[in-house]
């Protein structure tokens, strides 16, 4: 069924259009919740969780894109999830493995610190609009649906290094971006 | 969290990315004979459709051809290779997956199904109520019986908890399954104290005893960013909370008086370790033991002064367990010590490696000016006991528990970025399984699989059926469990990769 369509039976209040959905979108959801979680219980119930807020958010929001509409609710409540998992401690400390940031946002400056969240979302849409389609791709399939690197490198036909190399010195890009904006590092 | 609030940000950005990801396919050459290929086939799927119309044999046969048909190969120069005996970890090509595992595809009927450990499984199901107009989830347990499903009697109610001075009545679902409860439920609540309104969230979860459930509450996690939370036990018999940490102080006040209190780990015997302070940026981690009512700071237990994590390895038995305690050295290089809980021996294990980094190693080297020769890739998920190490070209198994390293023939430093499988249950690990692709839309990815107890790193490509989209993937004791979906369908089914004795 055409996302349309499902978007016109949540808004007639039609449990099929949960059942459309799940038809649809249940695999991409589960598999972007378990890149988070690494489980498949709290992927499940992430999904389920995914299904009840598009019946409470749908009648006051007509989505554009729809699948990018679900994807961010599963994103959010993943990490949502994550951060109850990490305090009940349940060996998840590897599931967001970025170390990379490390490199680039390095401990010496809190530039991340000192920007307000709203703003820096706002540096990376504008970041990701400078990028040719290839990187723009790989810093998305990296940081938003938090794929491995050699997963990345298999889908976009690229070794690892080069899927390494645009996620580090773009990177660095996006901090000299953010540092022009008024953020120098300390 | 640097790391959060940068995901944080991603998680905002324009649909139209997003949508982008999702869309990407690699692109195909389209070569000329491919074209006239292309007119030819047209022309044999136009005789196809009438003879499909037409005859029901035919269409039989057709339908035949589409049934799960996943082919497991290795790559052809690794084929039969010898094995001998040899110190570390032994390459092995194996022809046929059929060889390694007992193979099953399960049609799951669409009901969601996940592991809960040894034969159980679960499936959490919404279902719409009129009257509410809002989603009510109910928990069904299952036993697997050949290669269907058959349900586990289960009770539903709710079970009236008291923690930290809150009362509630919190809905859940459970049952008694071969010594063990296996139950889920939660709550949240309004409550209000001391004049200001607080939120309550309850969660409701099995143990490894029968009729006990395990309750843990979090206070206002939204905005406490998930830093406190406390846990005891319910006895479904007798209605009665057991809170066997309820008279431990720190400091003169009860620990759960403290705003900052998670990262639990219990270690059995009546130790846990928990993270307990004033603030986020103050809070130390304790050791509570419920027996003597003592809390002693771990940072002065071992005298590891730049103690910085505390973790635990869940496929142990705690009653003689060990933590593993890691230390900073610099914004990436750290030492990690093992910690026997009863006798309080602590043995270092690593000293000054690096944390696998995804970024160009040679750039960060320069840039930082660090050189840590040994790079870890820690397999928290995976288990716990093990780390993957990269020392040069060479790439080692580490267990932790005995700081013993392998070698691993044939594979690669590359292969520290692949998917390491999470594991579930209580059974004790006895493989680790790679995987090079998961998820992604091609129909050949790798998997690797290392046999902890043959010392062998089994490694094959994988046919992936195209028609279906993977969704996870897992291990659980000797078997491999992917979550698989009929693309456009809606129908999921389980593979199970049982290894073979």
């Amino acid at each position: 069924m055409e996302d349309g369509k499902i978007i016109e039976l949540f808004w007639q209040r039609s449990q099929q259009a949960i059942e459309e959905t799940q038809k649809k979108y249940a695999p991409l959801c589960k598999r972007l919740s378990f890149q988070i979680l690494h489980n498949a219980e709290d992927a499940e119930e992430c999904v389920n969780d995914t299904y009840m807020a598009l019946w409470n958010t749908i009648p006051e929001e007509r989505p554009g894109y729809f699948k990018a509409y679900i994807c961010k609710i599963t994103r959010n409540l993943s990490m949502n999830r994550l951060d109850y998992l990490l305090a009940k401690k349940r060996s998840m400390d590897a599931a967001v493995s970025l170390e990379e940031l490390g490199d680039i946002f390095s401990a010496e400056n809190d530039l991340l610190e000192r920007i307000a969240a709203q703003e820096l979302a706002e540096a990376v849409n504008v970041f990701l609009r400078t990028l040719p389609k290839k990187k723009r791709l790989v810093f998305v399939r990296r940081y938003f649906f938090l794929d491995s690197i050699a997963d990345i490198g298999q889908l976009l036909g690229m070794n690892q290094n080069t899927v390494k190399s645009i996620l580090s010195r773009d990177g660095k890009r996006l901090k000299a971006s953010l540092e022009k904006k008024g953020y120098p590092i300390t | 969290m640097k790391e959060k609030k940068f995901l944080e940000a991603f998680g905002q950005i324009e649909d139209i990315w997003i949508e982008e990801a999702i869309s990407f396919k690699k692109p195909v050459r389209v070569y000329r004979t491919v074209k006239w290929a292309a007119a030819f086939l047209f022309l044999c799927s136009v005789s196809f459709s009438v003879c499909f119309q037409v005859s029901a044999e035919f269409r039989q046969w057709v339908i035949s051809l589409f049934r799960i048909q996943e082919v497991e190969q290795v790559p052809d120069a690794d084929e039969g290779k010898t094995l001998e005996k040899q110190d570390g970890i032994r390459l092995f090509a194996e022809q046929k997956i059929e060889n390694l595992f007992d193979v099953e595809y399960l049609e799951l009927d669409n009901i969601g199904i996940v592991s809960e450990g040894g034969d159980l499984f679960s499936s959490t199901i919404g279902t719409y109520e009129q009257s509410k107009d809002a989603y009510q989830y109910k928990t069904i347990f299952y036993k697997r019986s050949g290669k269907t499903f058959e349900e586990v009697p289960s009770e539903a109610g709710e079970a009236t908890v008291s923690l930290g001075g809150i009362t509630a009545a919190v809905p859940c679902d459970w049952c008694n399954y071969e010594g063990r409860c296996y139950a889920s439920g939660s709550a949240t609540l309004q409550v209000e104290r001391e004049g200001k309104q607080d939120e309550v969230k309850l969660y409701i979860k099995g143990s490894d005893r029968p009729n006990i459930l395990s309750v843990t509450m979090y206070m206002n996690p939204e905005v406490s960013n998930w830093t406190w939370n406390y846990s005891a036990k319910y006895d479904l018999e007798t209605g009665q909370m057991i809170d066997e940490l309820a008279d431990i102080q720190v400091k003169g006040r009860p620990i759960y008086e403290y705003p900052v209190l998670y990262d639990w780990i219990e270690a059995g015997n009546g130790r846990y370790y928990v993270t307990l302070g004033e603030a986020e940026g103050a809070a130390d981690f304790y050791e509570l033991n419920a027996e003597t009512g003592e809390a002693r700071l771990v940072r002065e237990m071992t005298g590891l002064k730049e103690l910085i994590d505390v973790k635990d390895c869940r496929e142990l038995d705690f009653a003689d367990g060990y933590l593993f305690l890691k230390c900073m050295k610099s914004q990436n290089t750290y030492d990690l010590y093992r910690y026997q809980v009863e006798t309080g021996d602590c043995q270092q294990i690593y000293e000054s490696v690096k944390k696998y980094a995804a970024a160009d190693s040679k750039e960060t080297k320069n840039g930082q000016g660090e050189d840590a020769s040994i790079q870890i890739r820690e397999l928290d998920q995976a288990d716990g006991r093990y780390d993957l190490a990269a020392k040069g070209e060479k790439v080692y198994l580490v267990n932790k528990m005995t700081s013993t390293w392998k070698e691993i023939e044939g594979m690669g430093v590359e292969a520290l970025s692949w998917t390491a499988l999470p594991t579930t249950g209580s059974e004790p690990v006895s493989m680790l399984v790679l995987y090079n692709g998961f998820g992604n839309d091609r129909e050949e990815t790798e998997m690797g699989m290392i046999d902890l107890q043959e010392d062998v790193f089994y490694l094959w490509k994988r046919k992936r059926n195209p028609d279906f989209e993977e969704a996870g993937a897992w291990c659980q004791g000797s078997q491999i469990f992917l979550d698989a979906h009929v693309k456009g369908r809606g129908s999921q089914y389980l593979y199970i990769y049982t290894r073979k004795k």
